[in-house]
């Protein structure tokens, strides 16, 4: 299969592979509507991807590409992680509609949740639980703010699960089914889960912010779960700071984040009782 | 002969939209994004009244490349401001050059032109007091070894990139407009005396033929092959000014004067056949007659804008010929003879 696209709003995506299981291994983190096996004649597509070995040979790698611009390379068992950060690249990197920050992204009850932390604070745990307990996905990985709005605009993609994390989330939830279980990569075993359909049914649905939490996995705490209030002021910064484009919106992007803070509130959480932290939140935010 | 998509578009917008299908559309706009174009594309689109009635996702690529743009020339005007008082104190005077010309000139080739550093020209007899002043201004050159700092300093055009100690923002200080090692005899005194003084500013800018005059010298004296598009479409667009201005026999007389009448001549010419520009009869008639036509080096250009192996041929005979102006053989062999030994040298220390 040479072309395939990716609907996933708000970008799509057109794809060019050599690869002979790329698209049936993505169809099972993407719907068929959302992974479409040849492009739209008609459409016209935000990236367009170039995934293709480079020389012919069983061991070569594969070379993920946006038209001339490189990204990086994969051997054949890792296709899957590199497509999966390739994209998240392409995004991060060019896109310039909204204001984007590093952080997970859950609704419910109309309500978002905005959770940016850094690699290893149990974001992506609490990500993947919190939409298995029924919350609506918007992204694992990107908070994209509508400046035209202030609403938070969904980039429904696989949620990637790292190392122990994997583990984590299968004991909380028997039965769930995790995919792509990739070892040895540049960030250790990864795995991806597919976000529910109630998520991928309103794909493009935005969401008007409520909360901003800092998790922050503690193995030797002594309490099992603590939630604190966070002052706005080093919320903002955090934020800021942890922004893929701040600079660019330049005075909009402070008058955006300033707005944000405002009307949230904004917590730091730090945990290690999974089952307690849960309860915790659900009792606290809903 | 295939014209690169975003030739054609910026050839003629209307045509292309009249034209253009979903595919077309999403490959410039790849295509346009590689080469840092996007603005540029938005900024095309606008001096033809047409930005609304474009595909709205290009609308919507266009939006987020002027919206980077708008950050670049922010940080690019701050920059000049910070250099202003660093720079006031000289008695001699001080070239923008390129983008920042450019863009201080407010010309057409600006709108939407992104930067990754600021060029400035100064009397290479003034070069260590402008370095002095604009150390105390935060800039600072990297340590490097004694034979690259000759390289720069009397081989190439300029000093080595000098960075600023918080901002980070990286100025290049040119002594000439084209490297020595190339043997060109240009006559930079002309450039200064081309220059004028920006209002309310310490900076110079050259005047129009001579900014046309060094994108000229850097595309067609020069090896490289990635951003050929990019530069082609500025050398239009500087040509379109140039001709709105009547100024085309001015960048004539300028560039014999110069001693850099070879790159006009065939830059005009690629410019004439690659987007369909009309020239002034007495301008055709004299890039006819000209004895500086290389017809076989254009060639080369236009092959290389194809795909395929002929392509890589070409971009090969092109390198070696780029490297051939910018060094005249017996320092390019020098200079070979020099890093080799070099490397082999501290090789030898890692291993030993």
């Amino acid at each position: 299969m040479p072309f395939f696209s990716l609907h996933t709003p708000p970008f799509t995506v057109r794809i060019e592979t050599d690869s002979p299981t790329l698209f049936n291994d993505l169809l099972r983190l993407y719907p068929a509507d959302v992974l479409r096996s040849a492009p739209l004649a008609e459409h016209i597509y935000d990236f367009q991807i170039d995934y293709k070995k480079h020389f012919s040979g069983k061991s070569r790698p594969y070379h993920f590409r946006a038209g001339s611009d490189h990204f990086r390379m994969a051997d054949a068992n890792q296709l899957i992680p590199t497509f999966e950060w390739g994209l998240n690249w392409c995004v991060s990197a060019y896109q310039q509609q909204y204001l984007a920050i590093h952080a997970a992204v859950l609704e419910k009850n109309g309500n978002a949740l905005i959770m940016p932390a850094p690699p290893g604070s149990g974001k992506s745990t609490l990500c993947a639980l919190l939409m298995l307990k029924g919350w609506r996905l918007l992204s694992d990985e990107m908070c994209l703010i509508d400046p035209t709005n202030g609403q938070l605009q969904p980039y429904v993609r696989p949620v990637s699960l790292k190392n122990a994390s994997i583990d984590v989330v299968q004991q909380h939830q028997a039965g769930v089914e995790v995919f792509h279980r990739t070892p040895d990569t540049e960030k250790g075993t990864v795995a991806y889960l597919r976000p529910t359909d109630f998520s991928w049914q309103q794909l493009d649905t935005q969401a008007k912010p409520a909360w901003i939490l800092f998790p922050a996995y503690q193995a030797d705490a002594t309490e099992p779960v603590a939630l604190f209030t966070m002052p706005k002021a080093d919320t903002l910064l955090y934020l800021a700071q942890n922004s893929f484009n701040y600079a660019v919106f330049a005075a909009e992007g402070f008058n955006l984040l300033s707005q944000l803070v405002e009307n949230t509130e904004s917590f730091r959480l730090e945990y290690h009782d999974t089952r307690q932290m849960l309860e915790l939140l659900e009792q606290v935010l809903c | 002969m295939l014209v690169p998509l975003l030739i054609q578009c910026f050839r003629n917008p209307k045509q292309f939209l009249a034209t253009a299908n979903a595919a077309c559309w999403s490959d410039l706009l790849q295509q346009a994004r590689s080469l840092g174009l996007t603005a540029q594309l938005k900024a095309l689109f606008e001096r033809h009244n047409m930005l609304n009635e474009l595909p709205e996702t290009v609308q919507k690529h266009c939006a987020w490349g002027w919206r980077y743009y708008q950050k670049q020339r922010a940080s690019l005007f701050y920059e000049l401001m910070q250099l202003e008082p660093a720079l006031a104190q000289t008695n001699y005077p001080c070239v923008l050059l390129k983008g920042a010309a450019y863009q201080a000139l407010g010309l057409a080739v600006s709108e939407g032109r992104l930067y990754s550093d600021i060029d400035l020209l100064v009397n290479r007899s003034q070069l260590s007091d402008c370095k002095a002043k604009l150390f105390f201004a935060g800039f600072f050159e990297p340590a490097m070894s004694a034979y690259d700092k000759h390289f720069y300093l009397e081989l190439s055009h300029e000093n080595p990139p000098l960075y600023h100690v918080k901002r980070g923002t990286t100025l290049d200080l040119h002594f000439a407009l084209f490297p020595l090692a190339g043997h060109k005899n240009l006559v930079t005194e002309q450039v200064f005396a081309s220059a004028s003084l920006l209002e309310g500013s310490c900076f110079q800018v050259p005047s129009l033929s001579y900014l046309y005059i060094h994108a000229a010298i850097h595309f067609f004296w020069q090896e490289e092959r990635h951003k050929l598009i990019k530069d082609l479409i500025d050398l239009d667009l500087l040509y379109n000014q140039l001709a709105e201005r009547q100024l085309l026999q001015q960048l004539l007389n300028d560039s014999k004067q110069f001693g850099a009448l070879e790159p006009v001549v065939n830059t005009l010419l690629l410019v004439e056949k690659l987007f369909n520009r009309q020239l002034p009869a007495e301008i055709a008639s004299q890039l006819a007659n000209s004895p500086e036509r290389r017809n076989f080096a254009r060639a080369l250009l236009l092959r290389q804008l194809q795909a395929g192996t002929i392509a890589t041929l070409a971009g090969a005979i092109w390198y070696l010929r780029g490297y051939r102006h910018k060094m005249h053989w017996r320092v390019l062999l020098r200079h070979i003879w020099v890093k080799s030994s070099l490397m082999l040298r501290q090789y030898r220390q890692r291993t030993s």
